[in-house]
């Protein structure tokens, strides 16, 4: 980089410099040195979310057409710019949220209970074979093999063959052998005791859930999350097939989630106390573009009719060919089968784990998120569907959003006293409102009479306020909600009506993902979002794609019942579906009173 | 004339029967067609979209006005003279190649068809050539194109290109619209106007064709 070319920017608070290309975006500059920088939209100066203050004397610069009609004119005057519009020129100072940084990179934990195991893919047999003779001239390959219990047992791993000879010699023609089905997949000494381990890996859209197992005792060690650090490149499944399209967008995307796989583990790794080499089995679901872009295989056709993936089939891979043999550099890696374009294995993990085949009577499993994916099991059979909700139940395109995190504005309630309340995330003061929070206010609103069934609002905007701060919510967020709800809805309508029946007749609906966890179910049923059936039938499934993959480590007929729901699961395409779009329309308003 | 008010109040309010019944009335009482459709019809459909615009309307009412409307139009089209003379000017409108989505196209249609336009609705998912051909054979002075995905956009600039190889760009104006879409978006493909909704849409194609004329 000439002199010339290069311009330094500075962050406050830290001070800390960054030294970028003249010319670039700041929020390129930003989010290449994993500076996390909201950007629902992708960088297109249509979100307005990747605000950032700039300093003084740069604040000169004029602001853009899209800045003027996202900023306000007082933010403006203040120095706030899109981190997207602004083009560095000049050395700039830019002040940064501090809590972007600090919570984009916090892992939680979640929690599974799991029942013993019942036959896992990779397990381990001791060896014990007779030492060659010239009577006994067997290759060390074939006095393996001949060892070991499993029929057709062979090695793959042209570095395992390597080892061989020396181990069986050092050895004494003893040892443990780890198998994944009937192939050999390691060789380790007597002494070593170590217990074999897994990993299951949920790769959402917004979040990447790891859990690590020991597979001997059949629990889990461990489990944190993460955002995915994909987002900075878009934050719906779109915009990042729109990214991958770019140059270099594709090998981005794969590089982000690879590292995001590798800080994960590397994390819950080392704080558990065991080591990389221990893992054999890692069990991966995900939506289908995300399977996609993990694998570095262009997932443009999963964004146009007629909607075609490359792949949704189950595939094995050996970690290096992934680019995971830095994390796991013994294990293969499993991904599991998926339905569609729209309806990945995170759905079928899903599936799987609330057992939704031997549950009685009618159920719905609802995965509510910017695609909500909908699986309806009747006596018919099973149903999928997959229906565009948008960024609104996780704060896109809502003037005051945000996601889940510290300071959101998470529940609203009437209180005994009539008068409109709400909580916030770690009871902090309110940044602004999330997904939850959002249905509620407009479940309270509609009660209150001041959101008319139409979607009118007779105060607008109206202020949530309280001693923790004000949130105003405008007649565009309600429009917002409208949309989401509604193509939710009308994808389970389509379905019900596809298995001939109708939603009084729904013995259970499960809510997944993690919206689907915090949702409170009367406010969904309120605004019309899920069926109007009793409160107690709506059951949260918690992270349920995670634990269906985790399942899948611990017992490998999980994963025939994973290929066997695709070719069970009848697809129901919604695009340009006439029904679905009356359906769409007809449930965009809101239900006039509450039934129950 | 008290029935022409009338029948802009059942388009306004959705009442599909009443539009209905209120044309035909006015039909046996020798109103001429062209005078329900401009003096009944359209401004019923012009309060719709005021109120629209004014976020007191939202997709389900306009389309229920427009569904309204429609039912009229259904009795009035076989005995409006199909000469220009009856309508501002021609709309083809359509959504492009490899998008399913025709809600917005369908207002936007509905909207322009309610302020006097003659509109061909080409349908979804429909392929570049078919838009140039919908073009040659209809010559309409506005073509609007609908996108709803950052991957179908880019469509839209295929067929303004396929336009000017044909030598037809410059016969009628290109207006776009959808979700994804931005001003910015349209001017760098050579758009003549950019719909962020249904009734922006209908200003701008009024504003085009005058220019035209």
């Amino acid at each position: 980089m000439k002199d010339s070319d290069c311009v330094k920017v500075t962050l406050r608070p830290s001070g800390a410099t960054i030294a970028a290309t003249r010319g670039k975006s700041l929020l390129e500059i930003l989010t290449g040195k994993g500076i996390g920088i909201p950007a629902i939209c992708g960088g297109k100066g249509k979100c307005g979310k990747c605000k950032v203050r700039i300093s003084e004397a740069q604040a000169s610069v004029m602001p853009t057409f899209l800045e003027c009609s996202l900023l306000s004119d007082r933010e403006i005057g203040l120095g706030y710019r899109l981190a997207c519009q602004f083009i560095v020129n000049e050395d700039v100072e830019v002040q940064v949220s501090s809590d972007n940084k600090a919570e984009s990179s916090q892992s939680s934990r979640l929690s599974l209970e799991l029942g013993p195991s019942i036959l896992p893919a990779v397990r381990k047999e001791s060896l014990s074979v007779p030492k060659p003779s010239v009577e006994d001239q067997r290759s060390d390959l074939r006095r393996l093999t001949d060892g070991i219990t499993v029929e057709n047992g062979r090695i793959r791993r042209l570095e395992l063959l390597k080892r061989l000879p020396s181990f069986l010699r050092e050895n004494d023609f003893t040892g443990t052998v780890t198998l994944y089905e009937n192939e050999i997949i390691d060789l380790r000494s007597k002494t070593d005791n170590s217990h074999i381990l897994g990993v299951a890996i949920d790769i959402g859209t917004t979040t990447i859930a790891m859990y690590l197992l020991d597979l001997e005792n059949a629990i889990v060690l461990d489990s944190r999350s993460i955002p995915n650090p994909q987002s900075v490149y878009g934050q719906d499944v779109i915009s990042r097939i729109d990214y991958a399209a770019s140059p270099n967008g594709l090998t981005n995307l794969k590089n982000a989630i690879v590292e995001g796989l590798a800080k994960l583990s590397r994390d819950i790794i080392s704080d558990a106390n065991v080591s990389s080499e221990q893992v054999y089995d890692v069990s991966v679901v995900g939506n289908t573009t995300m399977i996609h872009l993990l694998l570095g295989i262009s997932p443009q056709g999963i964004a146009l009719s007629p909607f075609i993936p490359v792949t949704a089939e189950e595939m094995i891979f050996e970690p290096f060919e992934v680019h995971l043999q830095e994390s796991f550099p013994n294990a293969k890696i499993y991904i599991m089968q998926g339905i569609s374009a729209y309806v990945g294995s995170d759905l079928v993990a899903g599936i799987i784990r609330i057992n939704l085949e031997n549950e009685k009577g009618n159920a719905l499993l609802v995965d509510l998120g910017t695609n909500g994916e909908i699986i309806l099991k009747s006596d018919s059979g099973m149903l999928a569907a997959s229906t565009a909700a948008g960024p609104a139940f996780e704060g896109g395109h809502i003037s005051n959003g945000m996601i889940a995190k510290r300071g959101a504005i998470d529940h609203v309630w009437i209180d005994g006293k009539g008068k409109i309340s709400f909580s916030t995330i770690l009871n902090s003061v309110t940044t602004g409102i999330c997904g939850s929070g959002l249905l509620d206010t407009v479940a309270v609103l509609l009660e209150k009479g001041i959101l008319a069934s139409s979607g009118k609002l007779s105060e607008d905007p109206f202020v949530l306020h309280n001693e923790l701060g004000a949130v105003t919510i405008t007649q565009k967020d309600i429009r917002e909600v409208q949309l989401a709800k509604s193509a939710i809805r009308a994808g389970i309508e389509v379905l019900l009506s596809e298995a001939g029946i109708t939603y009084e007749e729904l013995d259970r609906i499960f809510l997944a993902g993690a919206f689907g966890s915090f949702v409170n179910v009367s406010s969904a049923v309120r605004i019309g979002l899920l069926p109007d059936i009793s409160t107690d039938r709506i059951l949260s499934a918690g992270n349920a794609a995670g634990e269906g993959a985790c399942i899948c480590l611990l017992d490998r007929k999980a994963r025939d019942l994973a290929r066997a729901l695709s070719n069970k699961i009848s697809y129901v395409e919604l695009s340009g579906c006439k029904r679905f779009s009356e359906y769409f329309i007809n449930f965009m308003t809101f239900p006039k009173e509450a039934n129950s | 004339m008290i029935e022409l008010n009338d029948i802009s109040q059942a388009v306004i309010e959705g009442n599909a029967k009443k539009a209905k019944e209120l044309t035909l009335i006015a039909i046996e009482k020798n109103v001429p067609p062209e005078t329900i459709l401009h003096k009944g019809l359209v401004p019923g459909m012009d309060v719709v979209g005021q109120k629209f615009k004014n976020n007191e309307y939202y997709v389900p009412e306009v389309l229920i006005a427009a569904r309204a409307m429609n039912a009229a139009l259904d009795i009035l089209r076989p005995k409006l003279a199909t000469d220009a003379a009856n309508y501002k000017a021609t709309v083809v409108i359509c959504t492009v190649k490899g998008d399913l989505h025709d809600i917005g196209k369908n207002i936007a249609a509905m909207m322009l068809e309610g302020a006097g336009f003659r509109v061909i609705d080409l349908g979804i998912a429909v392929p570049t050539e078919k838009v140039v051909e919908a073009v040659k054979l209809n010559k309409p002075a506005i073509l609007g194109l609908s996108a709803l995905l950052t991957t179908t956009m880019t469509n839209m600039k295929d067929i303004i290109e396929a336009l000017e190889k044909e030598g037809l760009k410059d016969s009628l104006k290109v207006i776009v619209g959808g979700a994804p879409i931005t001003e910015e978006f349209a001017k760098s493909i050579g758009a003549d106007g950019y719909a962020p909704d249904a009734t922006i849409g209908v200003q701008i194609a009024n504003a085009l064709i005058q220019g035209i004329s």
